[in-house]
């Protein structure tokens, strides 16, 4: 096998297992689901139905309920590994981390952004969502969720063997970008401005994002694990 | 004999606490060391050290005939590591534990079903992990050191909550891999049946 073959191998095997194993535990991807449709539903039902009001509330409740959501899963990116000494097989491998991690980084979309991608299309009926904004609320969605995985990945690795709410609780200051751009964008679409600017942002945040975060993924493992 | 591991004079401390010091041993090809000592004495410590997981304080550590560092990559490719954990998937079966291991890597599912046949396993293929006793779980461990010879196998505690079935089937493995050219490094609480060098680490704590 040439070098790219055994990089695409390593990544599928380590994608193949962590999507099996999410398969096996349906929790995994089913709570960050329900959670994020639980809360979208709650604003209806807190704030009354007037049309205009929750559709101008929408785009934040969108952007927060999903950055909770996708934090729901981040403890599982590497501690389930540590505690059963997977993750020291890994690292043994003498197999690149960085591609373990992006592996890791997009099997954990997978279970938990694409999921909320599909939610997203429902919340639009609860909070009352113009037809034109569908389509910027999944492309920022599918971008802004791949960012969080990323942080999460972070997040997890600077936790390595800790409490599950220190992730989240350095995941949440840095998601505040992700979240702003995010909001800015469904609220520009419900107003009929120019999103573009705002979505380029954001996809140039996913561009260096996933060189970058990827690599202080690897660094925090090599750094906090012993 | 060619020399696969040199330690020379290694010491490790953590947190501030001296673990050991000025250890030197060798572990040969085909061959065996056995490391002996009580509890926290720094078995585990050692092989991990050893493997790059804990920093070494002062000492070197060759990898035939080459400093580690500088030979990293190869070193670990040719290396199984096994902790107290066992690196098992409680939710996934007996097959699908081995399957997504590392070491799968280019192996057809015919080598996969025959090391479980080797280790006793092959009728329970389809149960979950989670459903299997301690030592049947050792067992399923033990499988993946036959799934592809490495050069050197560290092992920390490979006897241990093993019944005497379970003890005679670890030395028969050791052995069979020592006849293809693997070595071990292992450690134990007390001296075991196993053809390999002793050293007490308490002797350098």
């Amino acid at each position: 096998m040439n070098n790219t073959s055994t990089l695409f191998s390593w990544f599928r095997l380590i994608l193949k297992r962590d999507l099996a194993l999410s398969f096996k535990k349906i929790a995994t991807f089913l709570i960050p689901l329900v959670f994020f449709l639980i809360v979208i539903s709650l604003f209806p039902l807190a704030l009354g139905t007037e049309n205009s009001f929750l559709s101008s509330l929408s785009p934040g409740v969108i952007w927060v309920a999903a950055l909770l959501a996708s934090l729901l899963a981040v403890e599982s990116i590497f501690n389930e590994d540590f505690r059963d000494g997977t993750l020291d097989h890994f690292l043994l491998s003498g197999e690149p981390i960085f591609i373990l991690v992006f592996a890791k980084v997009f099997a954990h979309w997978l279970v938990t952004g694409v999921p909320l991608l599909l939610a997203s299309l429902i919340s639009t009926f609860f909070l009352f969502l113009p037809e034109g904004v569908v389509l910027p609320l999944l492309i920022s969605l599918l971008i802004g969720t791949l960012l969080l995985s990323l942080l999460g990945a972070l997040g997890s690795a600077l936790t390595i063997g800790k409490t599950a709410i220190l992730s989240a609780v350095i995941v949440l200051p840095l998601s505040i970008p992700i979240l702003i751009l995010g909001v800015a964008i469904i609220t520009s679409a419900i107003n009929n401005q120019d999103y573009l600017s705002y979505l380029y942002f954001l996809g140039a945040m996913l561009a260096v994002g996933i060189p970058g975060l990827c690599l202080a993924t690897v660094e925090a493992i090599s750094i906090n694990y012993d | 004999m060619t020399n696969l591991l040199k330690i020379e004079n290694l010491t490790c401390q953590r947190s501030n606490n001296l673990i050991f010091s000025n250890l030197s041993f060798e572990v040969e090809k085909g061959n065996n060391v056995e490391i002996i000592g009580s509890n926290g004495s720094g078995k585990t410590s050692l092989l991990r050290c050893i493997l790059g997981l804990v920093e070494k304080k002062e000492g070197k550590i060759s990898w035939k005939n080459q400093p580690v560092e500088e030979s990293r990559h190869s070193f670990l490719k040719s290396c199984l590591y096994q902790g107290h954990e066992l690196a098992l998937k409680p939710s996934f079966s007996v097959l699908e534990n081995l399957t997504y291991s590392h070491l799968s890597f280019g192996l057809k599912e015919d080598k996969i079903l025959f090391t479980l046949k080797e280790v006793g396993l092959n009728d329970f293929i389809k149960r979950t992990a989670s459903d299997l006793s301690t030592g049947q779980l050792k067992r399923l461990a033990l499988a993946r050191w036959l799934m592809c010879d490495q050069e050197l196998y560290l092992i920390d505690e490979p006897f241990s909550s093993l019944d005497e079935e379970g003890v005679r089937l670890v030395l028969r493995i050791i052995k069979e891999l020592n006849s293809r050219g693997c070595s071990f490094l292992f450690t134990s609480h007390r001296s075991t049946e196993a053809d390999s060098t002793k050293i007490h680490l308490d002797h350098y704590s």
